[in-house]
């Protein structure tokens, strides 16, 4: 069966996203020793209810095999501009990486993005997993470069 | 044209391709890049939502075909 992509409300894709998120942190979360995986669910569900979240999935045979999460909110940097979308987080299971999945689903995603009015998004990497190339051949541009430091 | 197509495919897997042959070996970055030089040779736009359902190098005879109608 082929893979589908498609757009979920949070709280329907929880259930299964709930158990994935895991396996993302444990792939590429920093500081491990102090922040360890567990999602606030109330507040990502208050976000919900604020029609706040984008999310999209792709699905084999059923099973989500990869999930991207998108914040929604105008910026406040650019009044009357539109509705932005800020990356949360990403991730597609190892063993279907193959095939143009990421690719696929980046697609998608900012097909879906299209029909729901954002008029611009940001999209990051972790500096060990480099996905650079893969973003500007579809099309996006570098801008920020970030940097986190444990404070307390 | 078909022929080209699965050239095109055959020199992106590394091995020859059939209409039957699977993309699933191609990285996300490779499976753009072959995207691409589909679009140059052929001379057209293959839009996002077209990519979707490439799984095999059938789907890009296929894809190709229907753009150039």
């Amino acid at each position: 069966m082929n893979t589908t992509f498609q757009v979920e409300a949070w709280s329907a894709a929880l259930p299964e996203l709930r158990e994935l998120f895991p396996l993302l942190w444990d792939e590429v979360a920093l500081d491990k020793e102090r922040f360890v995986s567990k999602c606030d669910e109330p507040l990502y569900a208050n976000m919900e209810k604020l029609n706040m979240l984008h999310v999209v999935t792709a699905r084999k045979d059923g099973k989500i095999i990869g999930y991207h999460v998108s914040f929604i909110t105008p910026h406040m940097h650019y009044e009357g501009a539109g509705l932005f979308a800020f990356t949360d987080m990403y991730w597609t299971r190892p063993e279907c990486r193959r095939g143009g999945l990421g690719a696929k689903l980046l697609c998608f995603l900012e097909q879906s993005w299209r029909e729901r009015g954002i008029v611009k998004a940001y999209l990051s990497h972790k500096v060990a997993h480099d996905r650079s190339e893969l973003f500007e051949a579809l099309g996006w541009k570098p801008s920020d470069r970030v940097y986190c430091k444990v404070i307390l | 044209m078909e022929q080209k197509v699965l050239q095109i495919v055959s020199e992106a897997l590394g091995v020859s391709a059939t209409e039957e042959t699977k993309l699933d070996d191609l990285e996300s970055l490779e499976f753009i890049e072959l995207i691409r030089e589909l679009e140059i040779e052929f001379d057209i736009r293959i839009e996002d939502q077209d990519i979707l359902g490439v799984n095999t190098a059938g789907d890009a005879v296929r894809l190709v075909a229907k753009k150039k109608e």
